[in-house]
């Protein structure tokens, strides 16, 4: 589903990312772990269309993210760490824009906001403004928005932070269905023990390199746990 | 004291100097000087062609003048600056939290908007006080008080001011249609303000002898700039020492009152509207290029600074013109039937000077000039999003389309019909102002592709202090300016009337600027990091 091949990026003449490939197969969810600056964000915001690369190739179910970026983003719903949302807008206001973006037609838009709203407890807040939402309301809005357009692939950044732990057990269900449909899941974590228990496979990046890339069981036989794993490969 | 001075510092840099990258830093030097240049160079402009028409009169009208000017430029700029520097900042929460006294947070709010204003008249007041020191031969003591004056002069019209844009700001902070209610609010204001200076300027009379007189009664109204002037021109301690017991007044309670509202309407501000019993309709699904205007026209009237920077000075101009003919409507007839009665080249002349001046007044208005930079906390969301860069664009520039045809083609047809112009005038106008505001429209658009500033704390430092929003805002008015310098020099050398040449050269520069757009700005675009 989400196929990336020997990716460079550089910043101001500073190379970031050197050569990093790996595959997220369909029907699984994929993890992506490393150190704080190790090149996560940055690999996955090239792998949606974000930002530009040097080097290397990205397709979404076999489309060329740059030969074919309307294509490939259609596939694609992606979620940053901090989701700034367009603050002056109500909740449904933002909802309807994707889903106007994506083309759903009105009665499945409305019926996926009333289902997906009502699930993340966010209903009865649509029609506030953005701008008055808590951290943890506009990563459901941008949650929500993600889930709208019924992707074949969810790209998320650190999707836990500043959720409750019943928004953060509604989204793992909800990838999974999302998996159990056929559509993958690419995201990057800290939370180690989540990475663990949710993944199938998983990728370790470190100064711009995957160091380690395999299944999750696989990585978790040679050590007792991620997080001793990960510790390890300091 | 260090401490508050460390605030001050921090708080200018937010507004006034904000960089965050050397890339940034490298654009933000040349941004000052030719925006101090531009200033500096039409103040000192404007002071010699004052010189010129008072020196027979009375050279102090200069200084008068200048003086005036700042003072109702102070107070009109205050309106608008306050509700955007004094409140709406995101910093406040963060400030209290650590061990600093609330008036210091307070103080500084008002120092750098203080600072603001004081750079506004300094421009403006300044160069025209040297240039008149320099011909009326004065002496040291003129400079001195200039100097002494200048700290206590801009304090009255700021404090009115800013109680003006605090009261807008207390009544429409909070609410569904804020935005809508601070831009009417804040227009009717300027609208009074321009009615009781225009019913000033009528005072003036037809005798220019009496000029004089009538502008130092009109003085009396403008209390900091009478204090000032006599204080300065005329050397008059006693009126230095008011205007400075006078300006900490009106300071004391500015800071009083601020202190006490401070917290309430930022607060209100920064809460954003709540709905009650919210029930989930249908809406019907809008196409692609739809919901991205939609989005735009959204995000541009509900953006109270970045409305009222780009289509204010429009809507202001368009009163004044309705007001200006209103007020000299018993001359109307005369007008008409002159222009009925002059030669056909003549007529033409007359309709081609009133479109121009028409489409100069839509070339200040550019939205597109910040558009790019406004979008850097949601860039990842256009990007990420399956929208070609080209639609993005076009939804931009289309705003601007809307919000500088419908008013210029309105003026033009409310020219039209008040000197009963004919058909031809009507279609000629429609086509220049539709050319002229393509041209606008994708030139703000390519500069600010060109000079984006991404790295922000509030939208104000975007809208009202960035290099492309000067740019955008500057470049399309000062050729415009040009054109008319040259169509009217031309016209009355008799090089004929060259109104189709410039039309032609702008439908060529819209080609080459639209070209530009979709090639350079589009790989600009691509390659912008948010």
């Amino acid at each position: 589903m989400l196929e990336i091949i020997d990716l460079h990026k550089s910043f101001n003449e500073k190379e970031i990312l050197h050569g990093v490939s790996f595959h997220v197969k369909p029907g699984e969810i994929f993890g992506f772990i490393g150190h704080n600056g190790a090149g996560k964000t940055t690999t996955l915001r090239c792998a949606v269309g974000i930002l530009d690369f040097d080097s290397g190739q990205i397709k979404i179910n076999g489309v060329d993210i740059l030969k074919d970026p309307i294509s490939a983003k259609s596939l694609t719903a992606y979620l940053p760490d901090n989701p700034d949302l367009y603050e002056n807008l109500s909740g449904i206001q933002y909802l309807n824009f994707i889903a106007n973006v994506f083309q759903i037609d009105s009665a499945t838009k409305t019926a996926r906001i009333e289902e997906l709203s009502k699930e993340f407890e966010m209903y009865d807040y649509l029609g506030d403004q953005i701008k008055s939402y808590s951290h943890g309301m506009k990563q459901k809005i941008a949650l929500i928005s993600a889930f709208i357009h019924q992707p074949k692939l969810l790209v998320l950044d650190e999707p836990f932070v500043g959720l409750d732990p019943k928004a953060a057990y509604l989204m793992k269900e909800r990838l999974k269905q999302l998996c159990s449909n056929g559509g993958s899941v690419c995201f990057s974590s800290h939370v180690l023990e989540v990475v663990e228990n949710l993944c199938d496979e998983i990728a370790i990046i470190k100064s711009g390199n995957i160091i380690r890339n395999g299944k999750t069981s696989e990585i978790l036989a040679e050590g007792e746990s991620l997080e001793k794993f990960f510790l390890e490969i300091e | 004291m260090n401490q508050l001075f460390t605030i001050i510092k921090i708080q200018l840099q937010n507004q006034l100097l904000q960089t965050n990258s050397k890339k940034d830093r490298k654009i933000k030097i040349p941004s000052s000087v030719i925006s101090f240049l531009v200033m500096f160079g039409l103040s000192v402009y404007y002071s010699f062609l004052l010189m010129e028409v008072y020196k027979d009169i009375d050279l102090q009208l200069v200084p008068l003048t200048m003086i005036s000017g700042a003072t109702f430029l102070t107070f009109l700029v205050g309106i608008s600056t306050a509700q955007g520097v004094l409140f709406g900042f995101k910093d406040y929460d963060m400030l209290r939290s650590f061990p600093i006294k609330e008036n210091h947070i307070v103080i500084s709010k008002i120092v750098v908007f203080l600072i603001i204003e004081y750079l506004y008249s300094a421009f403006f007041v300044l160069p025209s006080m040297i240039i008149y020191g320099i011909f009326a031969k004065c002496g040291i003591m003129f400079y001195i008080s200039t100097i002494i004056g200048f700290i206590a002069f801009p304090l009255i019209p700021v404090t009115l001011a800013s109680f003006i844009g605090i009261g807008i700001k207390s009544i429409s902070a909070g609410k569904k249609y804020s935005t809508l209610i601070q831009n009417i609010l804040t227009i009717l204001g300027f609208i009074l303000i321009y009615v009781f200076s225009f019913r000033l300027g009528n005072s003036f009379g037809e005798n220019p002898g009496a000029i004089g007189t009538q502008m130092t009664k009109a003085l009396d109204y403008l209390i900091s700039a009478k204090l000032f002037f006599e204080g300065t021109v005329k050397v008059n301690a006693l009126s230095l020492a008011l205007l400075y017991v006078f300006g900490i007044l009106a300071i004391s309670c500015l800071i009083f009152i601020y202190s006490k509202l401070i917290v309430r309407i930022n607060g209100k501000a920064e809460q954003g509207y709540h709905v009650k019993d919210f029930k989930l309709k249908q809406s019907k699904s809008n196409g692609l290029f739809w919901t991205l205007l939609k989005k735009e026209i959204r995000r541009y009237f509900s953006n109270f600074m970045y409305f009222f920077n780009t289509l204010g000075s429009l809507i202001i101009m368009i009163i004044t013109a309705v007001y200006v003919a209103y007020m000299l409507r018993d001359e109307l007839p005369f007008v008409r039937e002159f222009i009925t009665s002059i030669p056909k080249d003549m007529y033409w002349m007359i309709a081609h000077a009133c479109i121009l001046v028409i489409a100069t007044f839509g070339q200040m208005v550019c939205t597109t000039g910040v558009s790019i930079s406004l979008e850097a906390k949601t860039m990842w969301l256009l990007k990420s999003l399956p929208i070609k860069t080209e639609s993005i664009f076009f939804s931009k520039i289309l705003v601007n389309l809307i919000v500088v045809i419908i008013p210029t083609m309105l003026l033009a047809i409310a020219v039209g019909l008040i000197l009963h112009l004919d058909v031809f005038y009507y279609i000629t106008s429609f086509i220049f102002l539709f050319v002229t505001a393509i041209f606008v429209s994708f030139l703000g658009l390519l500069i600010n592709l060109r000079f984006p500033k991404l790295e922000y704390d509030n939208e104000v430092v975007v809208i009202k202090r960035s290099l492309s929003s000067f740019l955008s805002i500057m470049v399309p008015f000062l050729l415009a300016i040009g054109v008319c310098i040259i169509f009217f020099v031309l016209y009355f050398n008799d090089f004929g009337d060259y109104f189709n040449v410039i039309l032609i050269v702008y439908c060529i520069l819209d080609i080459i600027i639209i070209y530009l757009v979709l090639t350079y700005g589009k790989a600009k675009f691509k390659s912008l990091v948010c």
